[in-house]
């Protein structure tokens, strides 16, 4: 693990430009060895490179490109598990009809069975077995950059692996974090916001409330790619590092994300266009796509988009797109958004699901669409609600 | 402790732990092992508690629902009953009067397996078995097949099936043990010498199974370790060294080693190794006189000198690990004892592909996939097979009883590691007598550790 100690904090030591001419290197070595034997490369890496490299930093890198690699064995002229069998078996028989034992007869004589030569046979008696697979390298073979983005994030995932408990300060598709959460069986708690429009996200297991455990690590490892979704986020991790309990901090710009895929933003293409359409015309507001998840009783609640001006915001409204309708479905919505406290809500409701004006609620204001949301509306209903307080505030 | 009874309490599972909920009396953090969770706002409790949570419930007189466990009792008729020597049923009866809780500590090869046997069919509830290799995990499959009638569950080597028994790796179980942690009453630990370190302990902290025994051949000798055992599993109820056993229930024993020497080929390279190595090594030394093997590996991985030292000082212990003498050797003995079982042990997986190239000899080692081990096993017991060759995978606890020779080529071993190879030739078969081949290579590190091992085994 690569990182400095301040105090009570580890400090992660990425790999940065710096470390680009010996990464180069190292591809060049991975390169060296493309289609040859695994045990060859790790032989060879066992030594230290022609240039200065950081041992640990070295480690991790070559730990990426090892996975980046896969470990195609060659096509073999008969399976090795078969010319094992063959071999093994012809050995014992051999062995046992006489006092003196020949190896090549063994050799030979299985290797005749098998049609192969035995010097074929020997070659290909483990093709199969990690050690003697093919070096493969990736298509395309990663730049040193993209190399050390990968490293870090290895680097930020064994942290987290070292972890029982971490917090988390989320903002902009908060769902999707949560939801991974709550996939690996995790408990989260929403915790008073720190600062205004954020959320803070303790993520923990139940056994983390008796000890330092590393059980959830893998788990809560495997949600650091998840954050790559967020407009932002600071992550906080209690973690045991070379035997003392320290905190670890990753956040948005940290340099740890390469080739991650991203989520889809959104749940729909209303939505997409919506956004889309939203922020062509309403420069003076941001929109946030799934912001912070505010809790509703025992549940949490993710409001679709929150619009806030970006000079003021105090002026903020809580967006929801209402696709699907039933009485019911909408009464536990909207008692879930009650629940949760929020004042500033706008509707918006598909047209098509003829949805009578007496099931609405009063406590929102209803913008009706059909097929797209119309996006003045929306922004005459906002100024509307937050009150045009700030002169410099324009509507298109 | 007094609770007031006014409403039931409710006991539930929750990935590992126990949930006390519905309960307001404060006397309920007095309860063992339980703390409130301000997470979620009830009293939570590790799973390896529950059973002196609900016996301190009972004996306080207080009204509660139990949820915990998850499952029904496997069929009894289901059991068929282990026959047992005299020190087994003793130990079954010494572990059944210590609350069915304990550790038993036999030698290798003494039938341990059986014993769990005849356990898990004394109780007749739902049971885990722990061990700690996917080898392991087969064989015992395999010998329950013949004592239970009914599906036998797997956790470990590519397969999730729970049944009313189930037999899970170590691995598994710690990954696993929030989801099956309540539906078993008894575990048993095999090599239960791996717990107790902290490390994966939680695996046994997870399950609320009330009855445990664990067993080993190799107790740890660490006082902390054995207190952690005493809490996780229960205090050692029985044990029996080789010497008790030796004649009438283990292969008498014949331990011989032969000292080889190099070639002057190997000489001058083992030589050159050396020098490369031993001065920043003795210069460390020098410097730090108490530090470690693995406070020179940490230091010297910092500097080129120094990861230059360790790669010859690998080199060194790869070229005496299987020197010409020792291929020789080994020749020489697999054709004096061409109508025997023997187990060939290396100190590494490359040493053993090594012996296998030379030898023709089936290698087992962690890399070989499960069918294709079964079968070399299937035909090492049928004498298809004469000879196997392995690095770590048959150390432990794997049942070869055919086998009566075992030659240790070389490598580095622990104490733990050389009683258990030694212990693969003892089980016991008529007109048996087990024998040990140490190869070891005159004038290196080899000679030093072979001395040592000796004494140890014999202390």
């Amino acid at each position: 693990m690569q990182f400095a100690i301040a105090g009570r904090e580890a400090l992660p030591r990425y790999l940065t430009e710096a470390d680009h001419p010996w990464l180069r290197i190292l591809i060049e070595e991975y390169q060296r060895f493309d289609g040859k034997r695994i045990d060859q490369l790790r032989e060879r890496l066992r030594e230290p490179l022609p240039c200065y490299a950081p041992e640990g930093k070295a480690k991790l890198a070559m730990h990426v490109m090892d996975r980046l690699c896969g470990n195609g064995p060659p096509a073999p002229p008969v399976a090795p598990r078969l010319a094992r069998k063959t071999l093994f078996t012809e050995a014992q028989r051999s062995r046992g009809r006489s006092a003196t034992w020949d190896r090549g007869q063994a050799l030979a004589s299985a290797a005749s069975n098998l049609g192969i030569s035995p010097a074929g046979l020997l070659e290909f008696l483990f093709a199969d077995l990690p050690a003697e697979r093919r070096v493969a390298l990736p298509t395309p073979i990663p730049g040193p950059s993209d190399l050390a983005l990968r490293a870090n994030l290895s680097l930020a995932q064994g942290f987290l692996q070292r972890s029982s408990r971490v917090t988390l300060e989320v903002e902009g598709n908060a769902r999707v974090v949560v939801r991974q959460v709550l996939l690996r069986r995790l408990l989260c708690i929403v915790h008073p916001r720190p600062r205004p429009q954020t959320a803070a996200l303790e993520i923990s297991g139940p056994y983390s409330l008796f000890k330092r455990t590393i059980l959830y690590g893998r788990a809560l490892a495997s949600l650091v790619p998840v954050l790559h979704a967020c407009d932002h986020f600071r992550l906080t991790a209690e973690a045991v590092l070379r035997g003392r309990e320290l905190i670890v901090t990753l956040q948005s710009g940290d340099p740890i994300f390469s080739g991650v895929p991203t989520p889809s933003r959104y749940d729909s293409q209303l939505e997409e266009r919506f956004a889309r359409e939203f922020r062509q015309a309403a420069s003076d507001w941001d929109l946030i796509r799934e912001p912070e998840p505010l809790r509703a009783g025992e549940h949490l609640v993710f409001p679709d988009f929150a619009i806030h001006h970006r000079r003021d915001r105090s002026r903020r409204v809580l967006l929801e797109i209402v696709g699907f309708w039933t009485p019911r479905y909408l009464h536990s919505k909207l008692e879930r958004l009650r629940d949760a406290d929020v004042q500033n809500l706008i509707l918006c409701i598909d047209d098509s699901l003829n949805c009578a004006d007496d099931a609405l609620p009063e406590i929102a204001h209803i913008i009706r669409y059909k097929r797209r949301i119309d996006v003045a509306a929306v922004l005459a209903v906002v100024e509307t609600m937050t009150g045009s307080g700030d002169p410099n505030g324009r509507l298109f | 402790m007094a609770f007031a009874a006014h409403f039931p309490m409710l006991l539930e599972f929750d990935r590992g732990t126990v949930i006390l909920s519905d309960c307001s009396a404060p006397e309920v953090a007095e309860l063992p092992g339980v703390l409130w969770d301000p997470r979620v706002q009830v009293y939570r409790a590790p799973g390896h508690r529950y059973s002196d949570i609900r016996s301190a419930l009972i004996r306080s007189g207080r009204v509660f629902h139990d949820h915990v466990r998850g499952v029904d009792d496997p069929p009894a008729d289901h059991w068929k009953a282990a026959d047992l020597r005299p020190y087994q049923a003793a130990a079954l009866s010494s572990w059944e009067l210590s609350k069915a809780r304990g550790l038993v500590i036999l030698p290798t090869g003494s039938g341990k397996t059986r014993l769990a046997v005849a356990a898990m069919a004394r109780r007749g509830c739902p049971v885990l078995c722990l061990v700690p290799t996917r080898v392991l995990l087969e064989q015992w499959r395999r010998v329950l097949g013949r004592y239970y009638a009914g599906p036998i569950g797997q956790y470990g080597d590519g397969k999730r099936a729970r049944e009313a028994v189930t037999v899970a790796t170590f691995a598994s179980a710690f990954h696993h043990m929030e989801t099956l942690g309540n539906r078993f009453d008894l575990l048993v630990i095999d090599e239960a010498h791996h717990f107790g370190t902290g490390a994966s302990d939680e695996t046994l902290e997870l399950c609320t199974a009330s009855a445990r025994i664990g067993l080993t051949g190799t107790p740890p000798t660490s006082h902390l370790q054995r207190t952690r055992l005493e809490d996780l599993i229960g205090p050692e109820v029985y044990r029996q060294s080789v010497s008790d056993l030796t004649g009438e229930y283990l292969a008498p024993l014949q331990i011989v080693t032969l000292v080889l020497g190099l070639t002057s080929d190997e000489r001058r390279e083992y030589e050159r190794e050396v020098a490369a190595y031993q001065p920043v090594l003795r210069q460390f030394f020098r410097y730090a006189p108490r530090a470690t093997w693995r406070d020179f590996q940490s230091a010297a991985i910092r500097t080129d000198e120094g990861r230059r030292a360790l790669a010859a000082w690998r080199r060194s212990r790869k070229l005496v690990a299987f020197t010409e003498a020792k291929q020789e050797a080994l020749a020489r003995i697999l054709v004096e004892h061409r109508a025997s079982r023997l187990l060939v042990f290396t100190g590494d997986n490359d040493t053993a592909y090594s012996v296998a190239r030379q030898h023709c000899i089936m290698p087992i080692t962690c890399d070989i996939g499960r069918a294709e081990r079964s079968e070399a096993l299937e035909m090492f017991r049928s004498g298809d097979l004469g000879v196997l060759v392995s690095a770590q995978v048959l150390n432990e606890g794997i049942d070869v009883p055919e086998a009566g020779i075992a030659v240790l080529v070389g490598g580095r071993l622990g104490t733990r590691e050389y009683v258990q190879r030694v212990g693969r030739v003892l089980r016991p078969a008529p007109d048996k007598e087990a024998l040990v081949y140490e190869l070891v290579t005159r004038g290196t590190h080899e000679i030093r550790d072979a001395v040592r091992k000796r004494r140890e085994l014999g202390s």
